[in-house]
């Protein structure tokens, strides 16, 4: 028994259970159930499938027109033959011991390549388990496309013979009549996946209006087919990172924008405001497949490919390794953190955005902030990550006589940038700055590039390989975060003083207030030490300790920081400690 | 006795078999308290409660019997003779009843192809070798095998063998054909010694037990790719199921099974009401053995149980006992088609040759006459779906005297797949798995 329920037992119970309550994507979402699971259907066309029932031979079903052109041809009506397509017919491999696969072959890439390619040919009757049906009614008639249609469709799998008509004989006589002979086309495997004869685009080809109107207007969640509503411009950062030098090319753009070179602009914040400038319903007719494929919020424009990787020139010992990761890379990762935090605080709160000059500062404000601190805590992920590289290798034994002590501190020198690590408010100059340093291949994830290459060699522990990476691969995002920010601070000139409306007026200053903040940060790098060295001996309790003190201290110093940063007080984060 | 629902008790509380679609549920205690009201009330208080929690809906299965199925499986009785003269045989010494036969080839060709042109490339078909006994005739078996493997790759057709021997002619030269293509080689053996051979002597009187032994051992100490069981015909003299499972199985047969002989040409030892009442308590005992090993982790080569198991755990749910008439035909030597294995030469099975294809009317007429819902007293009865409505022939020839047996091990099975289904949920997720009982 299982507790108050119906519990299902057996295969059949439990599909029945499934059928009342679906779990994942409905069935609808499948081709075969469809919203119209009858013609032209709403995802596809299924009258498609029986244009291709014979293999080797692709067929139109036409019906007459209503209001016929009075000197139009007579009977352009059934199923016309359009063209023989065998080739890669997977029904017709060139390799096939069948007779009447050689046979067919024979026929289509000999006498039948010409005599197809003049006339015009139609079905005129099938035949199949000795029963011949006619395409034309008692009287002769020719049947419509739909009728012609319908009788091929209640073909049954198997053998079957067919006979193709040329309506326009060159000169009178008896009927030219080709007669092939197969088996019926099984449209789906026993996956339920389509047969490879069919191209891409043909189950669409002849799909109905509300589709595609639908696809413009309706919400993203009825169909399965959603579609996304803003992406990002430019290329993949990592597809080719020399066409993103352009910060401009994070822009955010409407999926569905007319794409006439004229709106090549950024999406604005509101459905009417972008409506305007978004492919109408004639259009979206017209050009919907010109709508690109989008990867990553990136449109893209062609096949592609994933990066190769970048190998840099190894260090020539584990203890350079380890001095890189030690005296450079760990520190490094600390003062970024500083400086990220630093400028965080400089930013206005948006609750202090009241100027009504500028109505939108308190979401940018919002948005920003919020970019920033990611960042931030990024580079503390990664500062995490470098003393866990470090514990490892000692773990392994790599560097005989070397152990492992975590590092917290900060250094004085941003090296891979060339400057003395600084304390500076957000300024367009500053953000310039961190764009700078986090671009890929840029400055920031160059210097693992070396670790990489050093870790690749198998005497490393695999794991401390996986986080090199790992580390080397973020830089897109960060990069990505300012590029953002940029974007968003762009809009906002200085004024009349001199100043920006987003900025606080902040120095770093030693007061009592600034002070017991400092010490507030010191614990934080106590607690992360202890934690990092319970860890490194495998003291689980003892390293969730320091991770849960650490976080208290965090959310207490931040309170501090915003506190102090509103009355103009920045922690001298960099302050000589005694 | 409600037909549309059998509720049954484990020691973990009560359970539901909803008939429609052999569906397997938990109650909780108080569904179970209302449904036990129901069943006094009658059908019509039970459809109602099914409904009330969403176990009803649409009936998976009606009164329409299937028509013109494709075949999927057929038995060549490539000899009419046998070497035994077991007394109870459906074929009368292997002959059935008509004079002694051997199939020629063209017929074993014939059916093949009759076989394969009901194919489509992907599917897959099954051609057993029957008799009499079929090793008489072993150079049609070789030559009808490689021929069948050769045209069904040929289409894309995949292709199973299957023998029913009895052993006496079996032996290392047929290891070469057997192992190349899979066979999956079922030996009739009633017992050990002395039980098998007063079931099944040879012509002048013989035990065929020991020569049997002596040609088998080779082949089950060295299977390869062939598939060993055994096949036991229970009559009212070998009725120690659970000593000839275990000796079965300490031989080395992959799989071991009983059938109990309801009816034979001669009634010679069919089992009697008494007789079939022992019998349920004896497939009980294997079930529970079986039962214990697979719980433990183990294997327990007992057929009886493990199909039933894997039969309910699918929740299969059938108008017909079997293939018989339906996707399965009995080829006789002179290539006649009948419904089964067992009404080769019988007319009330007959349904056309393979050299002048299937007899459509007849055959749906068969499936027509077949279909549960037209067997009385099936059609009230809340096994009908997992047992079709019993062996045709036996029925025909016989009537339905084991309907208590029947229902009574399906209630035990039912019993067991709740139980090993909480202990070895992996034991039914190998089910998927073609070689699953290996």
């Amino acid at each position: 028994m299982s507790g108050d329920k119906i519990f299902p037992r057996n295969l059949t119970a439990r599909a029945a259970l499934a059928a009342s309550k679906v779990i994942g994507n409905p069935v609808t979402t499948m081709m075969e159930s469809g919203v119209a699971n009858c013609f032209p259907g709403l995802e596809f066309d299924v009258r498609i499938l029986d244009c291709r029932f014979f293999p080797g031979l692709v067929f139109q079903f036409i019906v007459p027109p209503k209001y016929p052109a009075p000197d139009a041809i007579p009977n352009q009506h059934g199923a016309r033959l359009l063209y023989t397509d065998y080739l890669l017919d997977p029904m017709l491999p060139e390799t096939s011991r069948e007779p009447w696969v050689q046979n067919l072959l024979d026929q289509y890439g000999g006498p039948l390549a010409t005599t197809f390619m003049s006339g015009r040919w139609y079905l005129d009757w099938i035949e199949q388990n000795g029963r011949r049906l006619p395409m034309r009614d008692t009287q002769g008639n020719y049947l419509d496309g739909y009728t012609v249609w319908r009788l091929v469709r209640g073909l049954e799998a198997g053998r079957v013979e067919i006979g193709i008509e040329r309506r326009d004989p060159p000169a009178p006589g008896p009927a030219q009549v080709v007669v092939l002979s197969g088996y019926r086309r099984q449209y789906v495997n026993a996956a339920g996946l389509f047969d490879e004869a069919f191209r891409p685009g043909e189950f669409t080809q002849s799909m109905c209006n509300p589709w595609t109107h639908d696809f413009r207007d309706c919400a993203c969640h009825y169909w399965a087919s959603n579609h996304p509503d803003v992406v990002t411009g430019g290329p993949l950062m990592s597809d080719n990172p020399s066409d993103a030098r352009d910060p401009a090319a994070a822009q955010r753009l409407d999926w569905l924008r007319r794409r006439d070179g004229s709106s090549e602009v950024s999406a604005s914040a509101t459905i009417a405001e972008n409506r305007v400038y978004q492919i109408d319903h004639y259009e979206i007719n017209q050009s919907w497949e010109k709508l690109p494929f989008v990867l990553e919020g990136h449109e893209i424009d062609r096949p592609y490919r994933p990066p190769l990787p970048k190998w840099g020139e190894p260090h020539q010992d584990a203890a350079w390794l380890i001095r890189e990761l030690e005296n450079e890379l760990a520190g490094m990762e600390m003062a970024l953190v500083i400086e990220y935090l630093y400028a965080l605080f400089s930013l206005r709160h948006p609750d202090e955005a009241t100027d009504p000059a500028w109505p939108s500062l308190a979401d940018d404000l919002r948005a920003v902030r919020q970019s920033i601190l990611m960042v931030a805590v990024g580079e503390m992920t990664h500062l995490r990550w470098v003393n866990q590289m470090l514990w490892l290798l000692d773990r392994a034994g790599i560097n005989p006589g070397w152990h492992y002590t975590p590092v917290v501190s900060w250094s004085n020198r941003i090296r891979i940038a060339d400057r003395a690590t600084r304390l500076a408010p957000l300024t367009p100059d500053v953000l310039k700055d961190f764009v700078q340093l986090e671009r890929p291949s840029g400055y920031l994830t160059g210097v693992y590039e070396k670790c990489v290459a050093t870790l690749k060699d198998e005497k490393y522990p695999r794991a401390v390989f996986e986080i090199a990476l790992r580390i080397d691969g973020e830089g897109g995002e960060h990069y990505r975060n300012f590029c953002n920010v940029q974007r968003i601070l762009s809009k906002y000139p200085r004024d009349a003083h001199g100043e920006y409306p987003y900025l606080r007026s902040v120095t770093p200053q030693s007061t009592p207030e600034t002070r017991a903040a400092l010490a507030e940060f010191d614990a934080i790098r106590r607690y992360l030490a202890s934690a990092y060295n319970a860890e490194a001996r495998g003291d689980m309790p003892g390293a969730d300790k320091g991770i849960t003190d650490a976080r208290a201290a965090m959310v207490r110093l931040q309170a501090s920081a915003e506190q102090l940063a509103q009355q103009g007080l920045g922690i001298p984060f960099l302050d000589p400690r005694s | 006795m409600p037909a549309s629902v059998q509720r049954f008790e484990t020691a973990s509380g009560a359970h539901l078999l909803v008939v429609d679609g052999s569906r397997i549920y938990d109650l909780p205690p108080g569904l179970d308290a209302e449904l036990r009201s129901a069943m006094i009330a009658g059908d019509t208080a039970i459809d109602a409660l099914l409904a009330r929690y969403g176990l009803g809906g649409l009936a998976h299965i009606d009164d329409s019997p299937i028509s013109d199925p494709p075949m999927r499986s057929l038995s060549l009785a490539v000899t009419q003779t046998c070497n035994l003269a077991c007394g109870y045989c459906y074929a009368q010494g292997g002959s059935f009843g008509a004079p002694s036969k051997r199939m020629e080839w063209p017929v074993a060709r014939d059916a093949v192809l009759q076989l394969l042109d009901q194919a489509a490339p992907g599917d897959r078909v099954n051609i057993a070798f029957l008799g009499g006994e079929p090793l008489i005739n072993r150079p049609l078996i070789a030559r009808t095998t490689r021929f069948a493997a050769t045209e069904a790759e040929r289409r894309g057709v995949g292709v199973g063998f299957s023998i029913t021997t009895n052993g006496t002619l079996l032996g290392i030269e047929d290891r070469d054909l057997f192992d190349e293509h899979a066979f999956s080689v079922t030996v009739s053996l009633d017992g050990i010694g002395e039980a098998h051979d007063r079931q099944r002597p040879f012509r002048d009187g013989r035990g065929s037990f020991e020569r049997i032994l002596a040609r088998i051992t080779p082949l089950l100490e060295k299977p390869g790719r062939m598939q060993m069981s055994a096949r036991v015909t229970v009559t009212p003299l070998n009725l120690e199921l659970r000593r000839t499972l275990d000796e079965l199985i300490g031989l080395g047969f992959g799989m071991v099974g009983f059938s109990p002989m309801l009816s034979s040409p001669s009634s010679k030892l069919e089992m009697q009401r008494g007789d079939l009442k022992t019998l349920l308590d004896e497939l009980v005992d294997c079930g529970r053995q079986c039962e214990s090993r697979i719980s433990a982790g183990g294997h327990y080569p007992f057929a009886n149980l493990i199909d039933a198991l894997r039969e309910l755990h699918r929740g299969t749910h059938r108008p017909y006992p079997c293939g018989a008439g339906a996707g399965y035909m009995g080829v006789s030597a002179e290539g006649g088609l009948f419904a089964c294995h067992r009404f080769v030469e019988d007319d009330a099975g007959r349904m056309g040759t393979v050299t002048d294809g299937l007899d459509h009317g007849r055959r749906n007429a068969w499936l027509a006459d077949r279909h549960v819902h037209r067997q009385d007293p099936c059609r009230s009865c809340w096994a009908r779906y997992l047992c079709g409505g019993g062996c045709h022939h036996e029925v025909i020839y016989r009537g339905r005297p084991a309907c208590d047996l029947i229902r009574g091990w399906l209630t035990f099975c039912l019993q067991a797949y709740v139980r090993i289904s909480d202990r070895r949920p992996d034991f039914f997720a190998q089910m998927g798995s073609a070689r699953w009982i290996a």
